[in-house]
């Protein structure tokens, strides 16, 4: 839409240009008329202002008085610059500018005769006049129809409306929701995820582990295949298995993995009332990490990894296996592997000190050797619990009824008597609380050949009579209920 | 014509690399740490993850748009509309087939517009000599008015609106404005779309009115199924669509769409087809046309006035782009347009044939996450559950934007879960069925007027319910609760179409529709606490 610009001398035609100025504001809008003065800054350069000016614009009035030739033809001999006449001169060349001549204060019509070449078009163009006199304002009125009229004829305005992409505030909402879901996504999965385990309730743990006299029970060697693997026996074989070691006095199973079906074995455990604590073999398998996490409703403690299975394993990967069972389950959770190898990193991953106290015995039984053999090797390990303030449970702490010359059930029943009133001794024990996971329930006749001992096979504590199909407890098993007089002794002795 | 500049092909692009992100980073390693399952497994695993991938790219391209759409795009197609020197042409095509809605044609008529620049003509493909009655009664001495009718139905609207352009030589308009049976219009529509016109580039063939639920006040009355269906138009609209001028394709979906005579002549009209807006939108395009939202001309639309309805609506969409990747989506492939919006189309597209893929995956994903959980292993990673979880947030602040509140968008959310789901079924055989077989036109009813049946769709949705609730009991998983909210929304089909009803039965109905959603919330919580670890 095109701008009027008005082009007329302050001195002589000001007043009226300035109220023809005024009723085309009134009629057209303020911002479509132009007063060449007033919108060229100072300093700037009038040409480029004017063409600039001219450009926008869609029809130039020309206000012309009685001494508006004089003042020209004046200008042109005293050679100065005569700034309306350019504004004419300019206009009158671009062809998508009207120009309208407005005759005022009586002024005569200008013949083209008398006009420089430049400006005789000014002549042909058809002009208005404003009267002076009771006629002027009428006249006035009529110049600004006829001014419209000049504009373009088919002309309307649309309303203005706010385009729809502009800020609504359903969209100042939504962002604000929006970083409010993203900050609830990540505090939810910073929750689940990323935030450390819980702290474990210690007291509860000191309960668990030291109230309870605990067995390992591993029954993959039952049986082996052509490959000589274990292949586990049926489930309710297990859960007979179970029933022998809850009979026999024990309170507490270890398991061995959380492989396959033994994944099962602390549901059916649990249902005995037995506590568990579930082993995973391999930390570097997630699957048997997923398996030993489900079973967490059934689970009262997790130990992770065997000094087989995690040879060469590096120690994050047991540090993340931790991690992820402890954060998933909320269970307390410790890592195991020889005492020798079991050191200040190994005990600070897990809740409590679980050492394999598993030892090399010479041929020759001698208890007080063995035992202090023992003492000897796990030394250590209870000054870590004592500094780190933890319990200490020797896990596999074994001792063979068969397989060397000389053993028998009594040697195996001595050993643990003399072990417990030695771990237990105030002055000459470990000085700091300790227990222990007697290996095993059963014997694992599996265990033959390779890095097994002679004796490996033959630890088991509780023995199935091959003619009547009862179980009976080796001695030592009540050796090991002494230290636990809540718990008593409910199988025939052997 | 020239090829719009594609400022923001990242939005199209962030979730395909998402995506990769996620199967390169979670899945593969997850795979590679299965134990051995067994060969059926294995390959059943394989058919589910890949689906799944599609699923989760598909429901990410279209959250990111919705997303953007919560800040403005950098700048609108048009220019700031102010006036304009000449008054633009308008023929508006009422376009009806016994669905006529007075009110909606007296808006096109009232319009506070040039008397001499537009007129309004009647599309009337009815058959019902009542409708056609009404209209002639509300057209008779009305000057600006042309009823134009004939002789057979062939080409669905398409074919009605191409009669009437041919008819009346429609080079006397300079744009055609496209309005439907039940659409109503401001009295201003036609003077902003003046200036959206005026302001819209020589390339543009086609302006697409935008909807604005601020603006509700002024339709009529409605139920609370019509209530809640109206906020999807916005929906698409404006969280969907505003982006895609400048990222993507924007296609023309009907809503009051200016078609440009120019354009409307050189494309050779709308495609005979029932997706005819989204067809004459990619066969402009390959043409070299674009279509724009407007800048400020907008409308009232009306959702689906009950559940039967929104079957019959939801059936022929997906019967249309069954129809569309037949027919019209190739050529598409083949033209001028940039391979941005060749892949926005591709994935817009994929949404409607997803919907038979959906439910074959949920039966396979409840025996595979049965067979897993029974190893006791986990049914998904963690990262993965963590981004369905996400995911689900996420839309949240959408539903919030459309909606106004908190409690607006939980009442849609769970809404729409209901009812999508359980007009699912249907759709999906709709789409299958429709690759074969070209589809006939189901009206959509509007206003007073009698509903088709949907007598079929509810006893297939109700076996299919039926079938999904057996799996649920039989294959239990933690994935049981989520095939089991599809279940239960199917198995509700019968009594969603008394959701709009004020009696007894559409109470309940509105109560239980509820009942997907917390079932469909619940097993995605338990998948991602329970179910992956």
């Amino acid at each position: 839409m095109g701008k009027i610009f008005i082009s007329y001398r302050r001195h002589g035609e000001g007043d009226i240009a300035l109220l023809l100025a005024k009723a085309l504001k009134a009629a057209f809008g303020e911002w479509r008329v132009i007063m060449d003065i007033s919108h060229i800054k100072a300093g700037t350069d009038f040409w480029k202002s004017l063409a600039d000016a001219l450009n926008d614009t869609e029809l130039v009035v020309v206000v012309l008085g009685p001494g508006w030739l004089n003042t020209v033809r004046e200008n042109e001999r005293l050679g100065q610059t005569d700034y309306m006449r350019s504004e004419i001169t300019q206009a009158l060349a671009m062809t998508h500018v009207k120009v309208v001549p407005v005759y005022v204060h009586d002024a005569s019509m200008l013949l083209e005769k008398d006009l420089p070449d430049d400006l005789k078009q000014l002549a042909k163009n058809e002009s208005l006049q404003i009267h002076e006199g009771k006629n002027k304002e009428s006249d006035l009125k009529m110049v600004v129809n006829e001014l419209g009229r000049s504009l373009e004829p088919e002309e309307i305005i649309i309303p203005v409306r706010l385009p729809h992409h502009q800020e609504d505030p359903s969209r100042r909402r939504g962002r604000s929701a929006l970083f409010a879901a993203i900050f609830a996504w990540l505090a939810l999965v910073a929750w689940r995820e990323w935030l450390p385990p819980r702290p474990i309730d210690k007291v509860a743990l000191h309960h668990l582990l030291y109230d309870n006299c605990w067995v390992t029970y591993d029954p993959s060697g039952k049986t082996l295949d052509s490959s000589r693997l274990p292949v586990y026996p049926p489930l309710s074989e297990m859960e007979t298995d179970l029933q022998r070691i809850k009979a026999a006095g024990f309170s507490g199973i270890l398991t061995t993995s959380s492989h396959l079906v033994m994944a099962d074995v602390p549901r059916m455990a649990r249902n005995l009332g037995l506590n568990v604590i579930m082993g995973v073999w391999d930390p570097a398998d997630r699957a048997e990490l997923e398996r030993a996490i489900r079973q967490a409703p059934y689970v009262d403690a997790y130990c992770i990894g065997d000094a087989q299975a995690q040879q060469g394993l590096p120690v994050e990967i047991l540090e993340q296996a931790v991690w992820l069972v402890k954060k998933r389950t909320g269970k307390p959770v410790a890592v195991s592997d020889l005492v020798k190898k079991y050191d200040d990193r190994l005990a600070r991953s897990g809740d409590w000190l679980f050492p394999d106290a598993h030892l090399t015995l010479a041929d020759n039984p001698d208890i007080s050797r063995d035992v202090e053999l023992l003492m000897q090797s796990t030394k250590t390990m209870a000054k870590l619990a004592q500094a780190l303030d933890c319990p200490l449970i020797f896990k596999n702490v074994a001792y063979p009824h068969r397989g060397l010359k000389n053993f028998s059930d009594e040697l195996q029943r001595d050993y643990f008597r003399q072990l417990l009133i030695k771990l237990n001794d105030a002055q000459d024990g470990h000085v700091t609380r300790t227990s222990i996971v007697a290996q095993e329930a059963f014997d694992a006749p599996w265990k033959v050949g390779g890095s097994f001992l002679p004796w490996d096979p033959f630890t088991g504590l509780l023995e199935l009579d091959p003619v009547n199909g009862h179980v009976r407890a080796k001695p030592a098993v009540e050796e090991i209920l002494r230290w636990y007089p809540h718990l008593k002794l409910r199988l025939p002795p052997e | 014509m020239k090829t719009p500049i594609l400022k923001a092909a990242w939005l199209v692009l962030t979730p395909a690399v998402l995506v990769a992100a996620v199967i390169t980073t979670l899945v593969a390693p997850w795979f590679r740490h299965r134990p051995d399952l067994g060969a059926a497994v294995l390959v059943v695993s394989i058919i589910t993850t890949s689906i799944w991938m599609l699923l989760i790219w598909l429901a990410l391209h279209r959250l990111v748009f919705q997303l953007a759409a919560l800040w403005p795009p950098p700048s609108s197609s048009l220019s700031k509309p102010e006036a304009v020197k000449s008054v633009p042409r308008f023929g508006v095509f009422y376009t009806t087939c016994d669905d006529f809605v007075s009110e909606s044609l007296l808006s096109c008529i009232r319009q506070d517009y040039p008397e001499d620049a537009f007129k309004v003509i009647v599309c009337d493909d009815s058959r019902e000599p009542g409708n056609r009655a009404s209209i002639d009664a509300l057209c008779s001495g009305q000057e600006r008015v042309t009823v134009v009718r004939r002789s057979e139905r062939s080409g669905f609207k398409a074919g009605n609106l191409n009669h009437s352009f041919k008819l009346l030589q429609a080079d006397a308009f300079d744009w055609i404005v496209v309005v439907d049976a039940d659409q109503i219009l401001s009295s201003e529509f036609l003077s902003r779309l003046a200036g959206d016109a005026a302001a819209a580039p020589e390339h543009a063939a086609c302006i697409q009115a935008v909807p604005k639920w601020q603006e509700k006040s002024m339709l009529p009355p409605s139920g609370p199924f019509q209530q809640t269906m109206d906020e999807d138009a916005c929906l698409v609209l404006n969280r969907d669509l505003p982006w895609r001028s400048h990222a993507g394709f924007y296609p023309c979906l009907g809503r009051v769409a200016a078609v440009r005579a120019s354009a409307w002549n050189a494309v050779g009209g709308f495609p005979e087809c029932v997706s005819e807006d989204y067809a004459f939108s990619m066969a402009a395009r390959s043409k070299g046309w674009v279509c724009i939202p407007a800048g400020s001309a907008s409308l009232c639309d009306r959702g689906p006035r009950d559940f039967a309805a929104f079957v019959i609506q939801l059936s022929k969409y997906a019967s249309g782009t069954s129809e569309l990747i037949r027919y019209g989506y190739f050529e598409f492939l083949r033209g001028p347009a940039h391979w941005v919006e060749k892949l926005d189309v591709s994935l817009w597209l994929a949404g409607y044939a997803s919907m038979p893929l959906v439910l074959l995956n949920l039966p396979l994903s409840a025996w595979l996450a049965h067979v897993v959980w029974q190893q006791q292993l986990s049914l998904l990673p963690p990262g993965l559950a963590s981004i369905f979880v996400g995911m689900t947030l996420l839309s949240f602040p959408v539903l919030v934007s459309v909606t106004d509140t908190i409690g607006g968008a939980m009442h849609r959310f769970f809404w729409t879960f209901a009812i999508y789901n359980a007009a699912l079924p249907g759709a999906a055989v709709s789409f299958v069925r429709h690759f074969w077989k070209r589809p006939v036109f189901r009206r959509t009813p509007k206003g007073n007027h009698p509903a088709s049946s949907v007598r079929t769709e509810s006893c297939i949705t109700v076996l299919v319910g039926m079938t999904f609730t057996g799996i649920a009991f039989g294959w239990h998983s933690p994935f049981s609760l989520l095939i089991g909210s599809v279940a239960a929304a199917q198995l509700l089909f019968p009594l969603f179409q008394h959701l709009h009803a004020s009696s007894g039965t559409g109470a309940v109905a509105r109560t239980l529709v509820w009942l997907p959603g917390i079932m469909f919330l619940t097993g995605v919580l338990d998948i991602w606490l329970r179910g992956s670890c």
